[in-house]
């Protein structure tokens, strides 16, 4: 009896035999191997119809759906990574350019880090810039004075 | 476009975007050497702040320097302004027996960011003070914080 040679299919009183026994759990891998190659067989008589559409219905949807899922997770995946590698970049790029803040003074050629060192130094240069509205102030007030105005066409009037 | 080609564009993209505004927009101009070449000499006080430092002001830079009895770099800074100058509109100057005493230029902006250049020489030219700052306020505002609070 050539019962579980690979690729021959079993008698019909076998497969009932074996039908019996998956039905109540007891086969084995082999075995249901076996079943499906008897029910994966054309013109099968009507009594393993039933049969047919539950163990061959099964192993037939894998086969359909193999195919159809493989492009379609693929391209999802590659889109995925390259959006994780540009958020990952931009990340990384920023991180690496992200402006500390600074706060030092060169006094002399000797570095300052003190930042009460470094604030009275910008606050003194500060000032010094700060000196000059008040000067043009002075030197447009002087310029509109009427004595300087006098004083210089008395040049021209001869007095 | 080759798929290699356009990864490159997009990195470069990136980086461009990620750079900080500031670095760009204090090394467009000639006065950036001034800093450079006499930060760090003798009789010479330069002091860069940024970020938090400067809360209080609404400043995002701030870089200043004080020369004292240097007539030659007085006159490479004078060289400096005349061509930060270009393209700058005038705020305030003064020339004082017929030399640069004090200037103020608002810069065009960079981003977000108004730039000014602060200028002032003693009469004598002794003393030298050059100041670049960045803000995102008003320049009428920094103005009036700056050289009013004293």
């Amino acid at each position: 009896m050539q019962l579980f040679s690979k690729n021959k299919t079993i008698s019909a009183t076998e497969a009932d035999a074996l039908l019996e026994k998956y039905y109540e759990g007891f086969t084995s891998a082999e075995e249901e191997r076996q079943l499906h190659l008897f029910l994966s067989q054309p013109n099968l008589p009507v009594q393993y119809e039933a049969d047919r559409a539950m163990m061959g219905y099964f192993a037939g949807e894998k086969q359909a759906v193999k195919p159809t899922k493989k492009p379609v997770i693929i391209p999802m995946i590659r889109w995925v990574s390259v959006a994780a590698a540009l958020v990952g970049g931009i990340f990384l790029v920023k991180s690496l350019m992200m402006e500390q803040p600074r706060c030092y003074a060169y006094v002399d050629g000797v570095k300052v880090t003190d930042v009460t060192a470094v604030k009275a130094e910008a606050m003194q240069s500060i000032s010094e810039v700060a000196s000059g509205p008040d000067e043009v102030e002075q030197t447009t007030k002087q310029f509109k004075t009427e004595q300087v105005i006098k004083d210089q066409l008395s040049v021209f009037s001869g007095n | 476009m080759r798929r290699s080609t356009k990864l490159c564009f997009l990195l470069f993209a990136m980086m461009a975007l990620a750079l900080p505004q500031h670095l760009a927009a204090q090394k467009d101009l000639q006065i950036s050497k001034v800093f450079d070449i006499y930060g760090k000499k003798k009789g010479v006080t330069m002091v860069e702040l940024s970020g938090e430092m400067l809360g209080d002001y609404n400043l995002s830079l701030f870089k200043s320097i004080v020369i004292n009895d240097d007539p030659a770099a007085g006159d490479f800074i004078r060289k400096c302004l005349a061509k930060d100058q270009e393209g700058a509109k005038k705020v305030k100057q003064v020339i004082s027996s017929g030399s640069l005493s004090m200037i103020i230029l608002q810069l065009p902006r960079k981003g977000r960011l108004n730039r000014l250049i602060l200028y002032n020489a003693t009469s004598s030219g002794y003393k030298i003070t050059l100041v670049y700052l960045e803000s995102s306020d008003e320049v009428d505002d920094v103005l009036n914080l700056l050289l009013k609070k004293k």
